[in-house]
């Protein structure tokens, strides 16, 4: 009997969370921070496979425990996968229960697709004001 | 008309006079049968063409580079700028800030300046009462109130302080403005920012007049 292992990598989780947390009503963007903007650009002038605009992973940072790239976080188990949302929100949505909401989707999504258990830290980075 | 002569088209008449006649719908035996005139005018359809095609574009304008560091650079918080909300969640401080500030700008008669948050790291709930008067800053400061309600919280989430600086227009009440200013301040805080509000201090910085 062969044994068949699945590792799913850090851009693969970040990109299932990322089109999972724009779809929640009141997010209106996510914020990513500046090493993934600069990576962005340069990503941009690269030649490679264009990225659909829903799987841009920008704004959500994965990191999968064990598997192939054996990170080992302190406490952290394999299957489990510790995940950053940076979201934009419009005002007047109530922050703290769209950042439950977030984290709820988001990890019911990712261990849908990935069967990881995701545990999601969000940071609401922007609001956005009406003129 | 009024265009200074150019050198003409090999067939000797001016392309600006062909565009012209084209236009008006007067075009000539010559000018219809004539190569060197079909051309200027198939010219003169291509620009048409290409004008109407990028006007009808939508505009988009260009993010550079800069604006998109920028904004990257701007929107990087720093652990000491966050706002705890809830379990795993955070809010950008100076988003918060902004927001509190707009719902001030939106009252009639005030104009917010500087506002701060502060998150207390230590006191987990004060209890309602007991909370410490604002800070004596000199000026028209009000002492903020504690407020009622906010120990049924998650204990992770701590309340806050928050320090708003305003102007006032000439002849407000300042004690009825303050009031106004505490309860916007806190409602907005608790509904939308999901932050319990410990103490409001108000400082109203400068008076402004209508022009009339």
């Amino acid at each position: 009997m062969s044994t068949v292992r699945l590792h799913v990598s850090d851009l693969a989780v970040a990109r299932v969370a990322a089109r999972r947390a724009r779809a929640v009503p009141g997010v209106t963007t996510l914020v990513g921070d500046l090493q993934q903007t600069l990576l962005g650009l340069a990503a941009g002038w690269l030649p490679r496979d264009p990225v659909p605009a829903e799987l841009d992973a920008r704004g959500v940072v994965a990191r999968v425990h064990g598997g192939a790239g054996a990170h080992g976080g302190a406490g952290a188990q394999d299957g489990e996968v510790d995940l950053r949302v940076s979201v934009g929100v419009r005002f007047g949505t109530p922050c703290a229960e769209l950042a439950a909401r977030v984290q709820q989707e988001v990890a019911t999504e990712v261990a849908a697709v990935t069967g990881l258990t995701a545990r999601v830290r969000v940071t609401i980075a922007h609001i956005d004001l009406p003129h | 008309m009024a265009v200074e002569r150019v050198r003409p088209l090999a067939c000797g008449r001016d392309a600006a006079d062909v565009w012209e006649h084209a236009e008006q719908g007067v075009l000539d035996e010559h000018e219809r049968s004539c190569p060197h005139c079909v051309t200027a005018r198939a010219d003169r359809a291509r620009l048409g063409g290409l004008v109407a095609r990028m006007a009808a574009e939508p505009l988009e304008p260009p993010s550079s580079v800069l604006e998109q560091v920028m904004g990257a650079v701007v929107a990087d918080l720093r652990p000491h700028e966050l706002l705890r909300i809830g379990p795993d969640a955070w809010l950008g401080r100076p988003a918060a800030e902004s927001a509190l500030r707009h719902v001030v700008d939106s009252m009639g008669g005030l104009r917010a300046r500087r506002c701060r948050i502060e998150q207390s790291g230590a006191t987990p709930t004060a209890a309602p009462g007991t909370a410490a008067p604002g800070t004596a800053v000199p000026g028209t400061t009000v002492p903020g109130t504690a407020v009622p309600g906010t120990a049924d919280r998650d204990p992770a989430v701590r309340p806050v302080r928050v320090r708003m600086s305003v102007a006032a227009r000439f002849g407000e009440d300042l004690t009825s403005v303050t009031t106004r200013v505490r309860q916007m301040i806190i409602s907005a805080g608790e509904r939308t920012l999901g932050l319990p509000i410990e103490v409001v201090d108000i400082l109203v910085e400068d008076l402004w007049e209508e022009p009339a």
